[in-house]
Order: structure tokens, then C-alpha cells, then sequence
């Protein structure tokens, strides 16, 4: 390939790209250096082997179409504040989805579109006692998702 | 006369197509200063015109020194070119390695903030938190699902058409074929979540 500007800048862009999807999830570990906060990362690799392993059948499914699934966890109050302002702009570039207050629970679930499916799905809940923050990512159907719940 | 003509019109071709020696230029000059327009035919009247006109011209003389100063300037033009490819190269090869350079920083600083740290390699571990996460994904879906239909209710009580919400892009997102792979017999699924 020659060697030439444009390609160095094509080359530039792409580069550029890589990083704007990884500043998303960075929040995620930088959150998990918060005090009380656990955090697991699961590759895409770990996801795909578990096929079968799990009891409710449609999770095999959907985890082996993931890409990557995030769990950042804690049930401290405090804590949960400041995972609340470090995941402050992590759903930049999400559409807001869905936004449910009750019994002084509150959840956020945020998504990217991907033609009738989503390419990445986060979901924020907080509680007095603490929060919990989902990032998936890969090819996530809701609809498959749901049916987790209803068929177990 | 019109041998002599004849001879004249042959050194002409020659003149015009600037094969003549000087000798024949010579030549030329002197016969058609020796005849007189009215004496010509026709068609040698604007040779001659030509002839004695360019004969009489002074002949350029070459500046003392241009070879050397086209020489020069050649060289120069020369050296001026030979900088520009350098240059050309040089940013080239500064670019090319200002992105490699970006690459490796992004590379490294992907590596170092992959999240390897934190992911799980004991299977079934990975298999409780994959679970725990997707029952949770699913139970914040469905909640949202059921505030979606309780609002609907709501609103068509108070007398708003919300079918002015249906979104046509997204509906219901499960094709028979995939309904197969995935649903659970028996199950009840809702899609007002807008995908």
C-alpha cells in the first residue's frame, strides 16, 4: 500500500473512532476504583463458551451474542454518589430509553440502535442503599431479553 | 528564364522547410534583387516579399554568457526540485510515523485500560454474574414495559389517541425464525419499549 497522506489520515479517523468507544466503558473502570464498588468485566470470549451453562435456556443465546457485558455494583450509599458523577456522561451518544421512578427506585435504561436490535444497552439503577450499572454490548435483541425473565 | 525559375522555386521548398545552406540563402537573396516585382511571375512576387524582408533583418545576436546563465538557472531548477521531493518525503515519513506513534499510544492505552484486570476467568463465576445481570437487565425491561402499558391505559382515559405514538421503525423486532430460537413456549412477551 502506498504510503500517502490521505491514507495516513484515513488511518488517523479510524484510530479516532477505536477511541470514542473506548472512553464509554473507561468510565466504568474508573468508577471501579471507587471505594466499595465491584466491578467484573466479562470478554466476548468468556461469553461465547457459555452456551449452555446457563439453567434458563435463552441466556446461553443472548449471552453468546454479546460482545462484552460490564457489571459495576456497590451498596454503599456514598459510594453510589460517586459512581453516579464518574458515570455521569458514560451514556453519551445512548438514546434514553426508559426512565422509571417507584417505591424510591429508580431506572434508567439507555440504548444505540442497531436497525430493529441494539448494539449496546445500559442500564442505571439506584436505590437509597446503593446502585447497580449494566453495560452490554453486542447484538442485543430486548425482546429475547425479556423472555429471560418470563420463562424462568 | 524559366529554368532559372524553376531552380528558384527548388531552393524555395528548400528555404521554407529551413534546409538551405547559407550559401543558397545568399543565393536567393541576390536573385530576387536582381528582379524587379513586375518582372516575376505571380507566384513568386510574395516570395520575394518574404525573402528580402527576412534578409533584411538584423540577426540576433546571442547575449555573451546566456549558455552559462541557462546553464544555471537549469541547475538551479534542478536543486529546487531534488528539495521538494526531499521535503515531501520527509513529512510523509514524520506523518507516517506520528501514526504509528498515535497507534501504539492508543494500542497501549487500550491494553492497559481493557478492563483485563477486572474480567472474570472462572467460569462459573462468569456464568452467576452473566445471569445475575441479565435477570436484572430483563426485570428493569419489563418494568419499563409495564409503566409503558400503565401509561397508555392512563392516557387513553384521559382521551389521548396513543396510537400517534407508534413508532413504525421499531416494532417488534423478532422474526418468526429467530421467535423460534428463542421464545419460550407458553410465554407472554410485550414490546412497547420502542424496539
Amino acid at each position: 500500500m502506498k504510503i500517502s497522506l490521505r491514507n495516513i489520515t484515513s488511518l488517523t479517523l479510524l484510530v479516532g473512532t477505536v477511541v470514542a468507544g473506548v472512553a464509554q466503558n473507561a468510565s466504568f473502570k474508573r468508577a471501579a476504583k471507587i471505594a466499595d464498588v465491584s466491578y467484573v468485566y466479562l470478554s466476548k470470549g468468556m461469553l461465547s463458551t457459555m452456551g449452555n451453562a446457563f439453567p434458563i435456556p435463552a441466556m446461553g443465546g443472548v449471552a453468546e451474542k454479546l460482545t462484552s457485558l460490564e457489571i459495576l455494583s456497590t451498596d454503599n450509599a456514598d459510594s453510589a454518589a460517586k459512581v453516579a458523577d464518574t458515570l455521569e456522561g458514560c451514556h453519551r451518544g445512548m438514546e434514553l430509553m426508559s426512565h422509571v421512578s417507584e417505591d424510591g427506585d429508580i431506572t434508567e435504561i439507555y440504548g444505540v440502535k442497531d436497525g430493529a436490535k441494539l448494539s449496546d444497552l445500559l442500564v442505571l439503577t439506584s436505590r437509597d442503599s446503593g446502585m447497580t450499572a449494566i453495560l452490554i454490548s453486542g447484538d442485543i435483541d430486548p425482546a429475547v431479553i425479556k423472555s429471560v425473565k418470563s420463562g424462568r | 528564364m524559366s529554368a532559372s525559375h524553376e531552380h528558384i522555386r527548388r531552393l524555395l521548398s528548400l528555404y521554407y522547410g529551413g534546409m538551405t545552406t547559407p550559401a543558397h540563402d545568399e543565393e536567393l537573396r541576390r536573385w530576387f534583387h536582381d528582379h524587379s516585382e513586375d518582372a516575376l511571375p505571380a507566384d513568386l512576387v510574395a516570395d520575394r516579399r518574404v525573402v528580402l524582408g527576412l534578409a533584411e533583418r538584423q540577426p540576433i545576436e546571442v547575449p555573451v554568457g546566456l549558455g552559462a546563465h541557462l546553464s544555471a538557472h537549469i541547475d538551479t531548477l534542478a536543486r529546487s526540485e531534488r528539495r521538494h521531493t526531499r521535503l515531501h518525503r520527509w513529512m510523509v515519513a514524520v506523518s507516517a510515523a506520528a501514526s504509528v506513534a498515535i497507534v501504539l499510544s492508543i494500542g497501549a492505552f487500550i491494553a492497559g485500560d481493557s478492563g483485563a484486570e477486572y474480567e472474570l476467568t472462572d467460569p462459573t463465576a462468569a456464568r452467576n454474574e452473566t445471569e445475575r445481570a441479565l435477570l436484572l437487565v430483563s426485570d428493569c425491561l419489563n418494568k419499563a414495559d409495564k409503566k409503558a402499558q400503565e401509561t397508555d391505559v392512563l392516557l387513553q382515559k384521559l382521551g389521548f389517541d396513543v396510537s400517534m405514538f407508534d413508532d413504525e421503525e421499531y416494532v417488534d423486532s423478532l422474526d418468526e425464525r429467530d421467535a423460534a430460537e428463542y421464545y419460550l413456549p407458553g410465554a407472554e412477551y410485550s414490546d412497547t419499549l420502542g424496539v
